[in-house]
C-alpha cells in the first residue's frame, strides 16, 4: 500500500531533504505534498487525501503545535498519524506534542535511516 | 557564555555539520584565536534567538559563502551541477542556525520552557568589526573554506 505523505517545514531545503531521504529509503510513497507552515498544511489536508504528516514545530504564521491542535479538532483529520521532525527538543515541547497524539519525534540533525525506521514502525502500527 | 555552554555549543556545531552535511569543522583553541585578525567574508550570516524563562539570547553564525554553497548542494543532494539559488543558500543558513541553537538548548536546558524564534539570514561582507565589537565570547572553526564564526549570548 502506498502512502500519501505531507511534509510541513518552513525550510524548503529541509522539505527537499526529507522527501529525498524517504524516497531512497524504500518507504512506499504514493505522492508527496509540501507546506511551508501549519496554515498551508491545513489547506493541503482540505484538498488531498493524506496518510501521514511529518511536521516541524518552529514555523512562522502557524507553528507545528497549533497546526496539530487544529488537526485534532477536525473530524476527518484527527486520526492521521503525525511525526514531528524538529530541533525543538525541550521536554515541555515534546510532552505537549505527545499529549496531542503525535506518533513519534525525530530530532534534527538526523541520519536517513532514523526516518525510515520511525516511519515503518508507525505505519506498521497504523495498519 | 560559561565554559559548559561553550563546550556544548562547540560539540553541537560539529555534530550538525558532520551529520547533515558530512563536513568536518575544527574548533580553534582560545589561545590561538588571537592569531585570526581579519574575517573579510563574504559570509552568510544566520541569526536565531531563544525566548522565555530569564531573558532573550541570540546566536549568530557566519559561514563562508563558498562553504554555504557546498553545504546547500550536499543538503539538496544536487547531482546535476546546476548550482543553487540565493534563496536556497539563505534557507540553508537559517536551518543551520536553527539546528545549532535547538540542539544546544536540548543539551543545556532540556527541562526548560524556552522557545526558538524564527531564524533569519543574509549575505554580509567583512565581519571583523562586528565580531570584535560584539561584546560576547565567540568560537572560531577552521573549515576548508576559511574561518567560520559562532557567537552566542548576545542580547
Amino acid at each position: 500500500m502506498a502512502f500519501n505523505v505531507l511534509i510541513v517545514d518552513d525550510s524548503m531545503a529541509m522539505r527537499n531533504v526529507i522527501r529525498k531521504v524517504i524516497s531512497i529509503s524504500g518507504f512506499d510513497v504514493g505522492s508527496f505534498f509540501e507546506a511551508g507552515d501549519g496554515k498551508e498544511a491545513l489547506e493541503v489536508l482540505n484538498e488531498q487525501w493524506i496518510d501521514l504528516v511529518l511536521s516541524d514545530i518552529n514555523m512562522p504564521e502557524m507553528d507545528g503545535l497549533t497546526f496539530l491542535k487544529k488537526m485534532r479538532e477536525h473530524e476527518i483529520y484527527k486520526n492521521i498519524p503525525v511525526v514531528m521532525i524538529t530541533t525543538e527538543g525541550s521536554q515541555a515541547c515534546i510532552d505537549e506534542a505527545m499529549s496531542l497524539g503525535v506518533k513519534g519525534h525525530i530530532q534534527k540533525p538526523f541520519m536517513p535511516e532514523v526516518i525510515k525506521e520511525k516511519l515503518e514502525e508507525i505505519m506498521e502500527k497504523t495498519r | 557564555m560559561n565554559p559548559v555552554d561553550r563546550n556544548v555549543l562547540t560539540v553541537v556545531v560539529q555534530e550538525v555539520f558532520e551529520t547533515m552535511f558530512f563536513t568536518f569543522v575544527d574548533p580553534i583553541g582560545e589561545d590561538e584565536m588571537g592569531q585570526v585578525t581579519s574575517l573579510p567574508g563574504p559570509y552568510f550570516h544566520g541569526q536565531i534567538g531563544v525566548k522565555g524563562e530569564d531573558r532573550k539570547r541570540i546566536l549568530d553564525i557566519f559561514i563562508p559563502d563558498e562553504m554555504t554553497g557546498s553545504l546547500t548542494e550536499t543538503l539538496l543532494r544536487k547531482e546535476d551541477n546546476k548550482g543553487v539559488s540565493k534563496e536556497e543558500l539563505i534557507d540553508t543558513t537559517k536551518e543551520i542556525a536553527n539546528m545549532v541553537l535547538g540542539n544546544t538548548l536540548n543539551k543545556t536546558h532540556k527541562e526548560g520552557t524556552q522557545r526558538l524564534t524564527t531564524p533569519t539570514a543574509e549575505l554580509v561582507g567583512d565581519i571583523s568589526p562586528f565580531v570584535k565589537d560584539s561584546g560576547v565570547e565567540h568560537i572560531y572553526f577552521e573549515t576548508d573554506w576559511g574561518i567560520m564564526v559562532v557567537l552566542f549570548d548576545r542580547g
